[in-house]
């Protein structure tokens, strides 16, 4: 009976892992199990295992409960992934072996249909344990080399936090103890690229002395550069409560940061590193999403085009005829010494279109590239002075909308006098409203006259 | 206007320098002996890179003159005689360089010649003065020191006889400049250096009358201090007989019978004194009234000009000013055209060549005021011959000397007035100049392609008039066989074999032969143009023929596959004159689907051809008839010309055979498969291609993304039906992904340049 009422729960619980989980979208415990085997969200996330996708809709995991019963620290562990479905824990110690490591333990998922058998395949990826901090760290630098007798490459990446906090985790006695008592972290956001781990400690220890704890800088796994935010662990709730009020916009580095309640407090800071926590909805934790640095080519609103490689003798002009087609055009001008022409539309939608129909084209045998341009001024310093290249990019300002069309062809604004320019505005129309019978034919009177005149003022 | 008007003004105009050469010497500080000798190296080898790098910086200028005279005075007049000499030379060239790039830098005219009077005395400072007025005659200071310096000269001379010289020539001298510059309005320094050199010549009943002379034409002349010389001429005018004092008359006799009629007197002598007072009294005071009217005319517009110079440093304000100068000469030009007589017609003629002259002191880069002389003079009463003279005069002076090179409209406007003038062979040689001038080759930077492609069209103009039609059908067809039948080395050669077997005519072969060296790609399209419109004129069955050949034969030339005027040529010559729709079909499709014209020129031949179809449909339903089938390039309507890829099939065919990427992925795939490869046929459809590459841009151009994240396993994934009527629905399983690794990673921007 007893026994029976074990295995029964048993069951149920190997159940509640199984097939009935697997619409259990909105299940918390979901995000749990995820995190049992080791990757939080947060690196799941990061990293992108497109794996464990898949594995999302499989119905059970077979390692599920020998996590439970695992005792090893997994702090000290390393994902592995990008594996060949034949390989088995001894080629996988034999691989670190050939490579001078020699990890304690390793565990490889297997598929759960197949675990019946012996020859079960793994899925892909696997955990790999080692002795300590130091050999996990050596172990990651060979992150993307080369695995002998085969053609995979090393694809490594933590299977928890990062080793800096492996301390505390060893201290909490397990990842998930998910309350810890004495943990008061702040979320810090806003930080400046120069801004390193030190310096955010020395400017925190400055205001605190004594108070902080840790501080941990988010670092991008594939770019290396820091991601612009990070936590600040203290030592009592007083101190978390007025850095919380205090540090709003105090200027570490070259910005002034960001600070807010990390996930509630005393929330573990390993689960605080992750945006999604149990029982916090992510809408509490605002980290900010990867922004690249504003310049030509992120600045959505950049109407500029430059050319690379215009045949040697291209005039403004000629370059203007084969980007007209596009739209309206600011002003298309080439640099003195020839290197390159910039063209600035004057609506974005016109500059991307004749970047995506436009580069790459031929044009007199030679290959053009177009890219983002900086816009005017920016330009005109930088073809001038040498020094001035490393300039801050200034956004470019929108131009003056203009509702309709502007005449029967596309205009370059450059080649008319002010007068024009107004008269150019007050005929601007829109094709879509009724027109006057007289209008239209202008229009394509006009139209005819433009297309003759280009025909037949052609220089060549 | 006061007499405290014109005494203030004089005041300011006190600054003038216009005392003698010497006391400008005082003013400057010389020699300076104190600078180590290392450091003078130093500077003198920095400022001399500087005047290289910026040889329109005019401060620049004038502190190498200064090091240069502090390293002459450092240098011993006897002991380092050969290196002093070697400076001064040195400083000699580097002025006249300089001068003769600007004439119009008065103040580097006067140091130079300071220079000279220090270094190698008066008589050579005088010639450079001298040189000074001839290059820069409309300078009022430059005169002025000029005259000062012979005035020095003069008063320092002691045999009679050379005295006497020296006098005739000096009025001479001062003739000249008043000639030049009398009609300057604020020549009054002029007028009082004059006035004065005369006063000094003693009480002399000649030197008198002289001195009064000069009075009464500086009274006639609209100058800012008119006031002041009518005070001083009716304050001595009594003196004078009446004769004198309408001295200025072209029509004495008819003013002394006016005045006759007036005191009902029959001859002069019955006038009495009084009245004689009387009548000169009338008389100047009437000159008076007429130049103050003219003076407060011409005030409106003296006043508003700020900037009568020629300086770097001013450049903008004189850019704004040139339309009040242009007003200015417009107002001049209507009193010329308007004046009714001939002394009026005279005098109008020289205050607009004064003021057009004026204006281009600061004016002098600026075309438009040169063109505006030239039309001036053109409509000007003198004689043709004597027109062509003075404008070609006008025009060599702009072309040569002041209008920057890079601004070729007069120099074009040149050409056609050569042409006007029926000077063909000087126009073909000026064009033959301008050609290389503004060409293109590889050791020059510089080359203006619409100013040389009108170059090319010029010549060819210009042989048109020169040679005959046959001969000239005749010259460009082997020039355009030559182009583009061998390479050019081979080209070359050929021109020079065939020069001994052609025979002579009005234009000289290494005319033809410079001509073909400098055909460049464009060029040829013009030449190609010129032939083939050369053919059409004939209009013989066999010409037709002809061309129809050259089409076929050439229409694959690269540098004809991008030449408008060729195609253009086609669309007219089938669509227009032989109204073959056929064959104009065909070339509109050859330029829809293999040139790599732009776009907009493709849709513009698309719009024309569409309208000689429209307009000429019965033939051409006629013409496919046998087909059964419509028109197409009337049926796809608007979709060719649309900006859509899918729509647009030539377009996309065009860009897609002219991108570099397709090719290069094209060159790819021909590696791998090397040798396998049996047929001419591409081996990917470069369309498709080039539409997946702009579809890996979409929505972000400039950042592809070769991998978007998908789900593998959509529910709504072929015959994956769902039956409604079913009750128990299976659970579809959990959604799959690919790609969504590569999707995350961060967006690899293009690293910046």
């Amino acid at each position: 009976m007893q026994n029976g009422f074990h295995s029964n729960q048993a069951r149920r619980q190997q159940y509640n892992y199984g097939p009935g989980n697997k619409f259990s979208g909105s299940n918390p415990n979901r995000f749990n199990r995820r995190g049992a085997y080791g990757g939080s969200f947060q690196d799941y996330r990061k990293s992108a295992r497109p794996d464990s996708y898949n594995n999302a809709n499989k119905p059970s995991y077979q390692h599920s409960s020998d996590q439970q019963a695992s005792s090893f620290d997994n702090s000290n562990q390393l994902w592995m992934g990008d594996l060949e479905p034949s390989w088995d824990e001894k080629t996988i110690k034999k691989i670190w072996q050939s490579f001078g490591e020699s990890p304690t333990s390793v565990k490889i998922i297997k598929d759960k249909f197949t675990s019946g058998n012996n020859k079960a395949r793994n899925v892909g990826y696997c955990f790999v344990s080692f002795p300590d901090s130091n050999t996990v760290a050596s172990a990651l630098q060979k992150n993307g080399l080369q695995i002998p007798g085969s053609t995979k490459t090393l694809k490594l990446n933590w299977a928890s936090g990062s080793n800096s906090l492996q301390q505390d985790n060893a201290k909490q006695g397990g990842r998930f103890s998910s309350k810890s008592q004495n943990d008061y972290s702040i979320f810090v956001g806003d930080l400046g690229m120069d801004v390193s781990e030190t310096l955010l400690f020395e400017s925190f220890n400055r205001n605190y002395p004594g108070q902080i704890k840790q501080v941990k800088i988010m670092i991008d796994p594939v770019t290396k550069l820091s991601k612009g935010f990070g936590f600040v662990k203290f030592a009592s709730p007083h101190s978390q409560q007025k850095a919380l009020t205090e540090m709003n916009g105090y200027q570490v580095g070259s910005r002034s940061i960001r600070v807010g309640m990390a996930s509630g407090s005393n929330m573990s800071i390993n689960q605080e590193k992750s945006p999604y926590p149990d029982g916090v909805s992510a809408s509490q934790i605002q980290i900010p999403q990867y922004q690249p640095p504003l310049n030509h080519i992120t600045d959505p609103e950049n109407t500029t085009l430059r050319v690379d490689g215009l045949p040697a003798n291209f005039t403004p002009d000629d370059l203007a005829l084969h980007f007209i087609n596009f739209g309206n055009i600011v002003h298309c001008h080439i640099s003195p010494d020839h290197s390159f022409g910039l063209i600035k539309f004057l609506v974005r939608t016109d500059a991307e279109k004749a970047m995506l129909y436009a580069h790459g084209a031929i044009l007199d045998g030679c290959r053009v590239k177009v890219t983002w341009g900086k816009n005017d001024t920016d330009s005109q310093d930088a073809t001038n002075t040498t020094q001035n290249t490393t300039k801050h990019y200034k956004k470019s300002s929108l131009l003056p909308p203009i509702y309709g069309r502007l005449g029967s062809h596309n205009i370059m604004f450059d080649r008319l006098s002010p007068t024009e320019l107004k008269q150019k505005r007050s005929e601007c129309f829109e094709e879509s409203e009724p027109m006057s019978v007289q209008k239209s034919n202008q229009l394509l009177i006009d139209k005819k006259n433009h297309s003759l005149s280009l025909l037949d003022f052609s220089p060549f | 206007m006061t007499d405290e008007d014109n005494r203030l003004s004089s005041e300011e105009k006190n600054d003038h320098p216009s005392d003698t050469v010497t006391s400008h010497i005082n003013e400057r500080r010389v020699g300076l002996n104190t600078a180590s000798n290392d450091s003078s190296t130093d500077t003198w080898d920095t400022i001399q890179k500087e005047i290289s790098l910026e040889p329109e910086n005019i401060a620049k200028w004038d502190s190498f003159f200064e090091i240069l005279e502090e390293k002459i005075d450092a240098l011993d007049k006897d002991e380092e005689y050969v290196r002093r000499k070697d400076f001064i030379k040195l400083g000699n060239e580097k002025y006249r360089s300089l001068l003769s790039k600007y004439p119009y830098l008065t103040s580097i005219w006067k140091n130079f010649s300071i220079f000279v009077f220090k270094y190698e005395g008066m008589e050579k400072s005088i010639d450079i003065l001298r040189t000074s007025v001839e290059q820069f005659p409309r300078s009022l200071d430059l005169w002025l020191d000029y005259l000062s310096a012979l005035i020095t000269e003069y008063h320092g001379t002691i045999e009679v006889d050379k005295k006497n010289e020296r006098k005739d020539y000096l009025r001479v001298q001062f003739d000249l400049a008043i000639d030049i510059n009398g009609f300057n309005f604020h020549s009054d320094p002029l007028w009082d250096k004059y006035l004065e050199f005369e006063a000094a010549q003693g009480q002399g009943k000649e030197s008198n009358i002289r001195y009064f002379y000069i009075l009464l034409r500086a009274n006639k002349t609209p100058l800012y201090q008119y006031a002041r010389y009518y005070k001083e001429t009716s304050e001595i005018n009594k003196e004078f007989s009446l004769l004198d004092n309408f001295f200025m008359e072209p029509d004495k006799d008819a003013l002394i019978n006016k005045y006759l009629k007036l005191f009902k007197k029959n001859t002069e002598e019955e006038f009495s004194t009084v009245e004689l007072h009387q009548i000169i009294d009338d008389y100047s005071y009437n000159i008076f009234l007429n130049t103050q009217s003219l003076v407060n005319e011409l005030w409106t517009y003296e006043s508003v000009l700020k900037f009568p110079d020629f300086s770097f440093n001013t450049i903008a304000d004189i850019r704004e000013e040139s339309p009040k100068w242009m007003t200015y000469i417009e107002y001049e030009k209507s009193k010329y055209e308007t004046a009714d007589n001939d002394a009026d017609k005279k005098f109008w003629y020289k205050s607009t060549i004064s003021v057009i002259e004026r204006s281009l002191v600061p004016n002098c880069t600026d075309y438009k005021f040169w063109l505006k002389y030239v039309d001036f003079v053109h409509h000007s009463f003198t004689t043709e011959q004597e027109k062509f003279e003075e404008l070609r005069k006008i025009y060599e002076r702009a072309i040569y000397r002041f209008v920057p090179s890079d601004d070729n409209h007069i120099r074009f406007h040149f050409i056609k007035f050569l042409m006007f003038y029926n000077k063909p062979k000087l126009a073909l040689e000026y064009t033959m100049d301008l050609m290389k001038a503004t060409g293109f080759s590889e050791n020059k930077e510089g080359y203006q392609k619409n100013d040389y492609l009108t170059c090319i069209s010029y010549a060819l103009s210009i042989w048109n008039t020169l040679l005959s039609k046959q001969k000239l059908t005749e010259v460009l067809e082997n020039i355009i066989q030559r182009y583009f039948d061998s390479g050019e080395k081979l080209r070359k050669q050929n021109a020079r074999e065939e020069k001994s077997e052609e025979k002579e005519s009005d234009v000289e072969e290494p005319d033809i032969r410079t001509f073909e060296t400098s055909l460049n790609e464009q060029a040829i399209c013009v030449v190609v143009n010129c032939y083939l419109t050369r053919l059409l004129d004939s209009r013989k069955p066999s010409t037709i023929i002809k061309i129809r050949k050259f089409y076929n034969k050439y229409r694959a030339e690269p540098a004809l596959r991008i030449s408008v005027k060729f195609w253009k040529f086609f669309v007219d010559f089938e669509g227009l004159v032989t109204h073959n729709t056929i064959n104009l079909k065909k070339i509109i499709s050859d330029i829809e689907y293999d040139t790599n014209l732009p776009k907009i020129i493709v849709d513009s031949f698309l719009d024309i051809a569409r309208d000689i179809l429209i307009s000429n449909l019965p033939s051409v339903l006629e013409s496919n008839a046998n087909t059964g089938r419509s028109e197409e390039l009337l049926l796809t309507n608007y979709s060719d010309e649309s900006s859509s890829l899918v729509l647009a099939k030539g377009w996309r065919k065009r860009i897609s055979d002219n991108n570099f990427l397709i090719q290069n992925l094209e060159d790819s795939k021909a590696a791998k498969q090397h040798g396998k490869q049996t047929s001419n046929q591409s081996l990917i459809n470069k369309e498709d291609e080039l539409l997946k590459l702009i579809k890996s841009h979409a929505d972000h151009p400039g950042i592809p993304i070769s991998q978007r994240p998908e789900i593998t396993n959509s529910l709504i994934y072929e015959e994956n039906w769902i039956n409604l009527n079913d009750h128990e629905v299976p659970v579809p399983p959990l959604p799959s992904f690919k790609n969504v690794e590569k999707a995350s990673l961060p967006i690899n921007y293009p690293s910046e340049t």
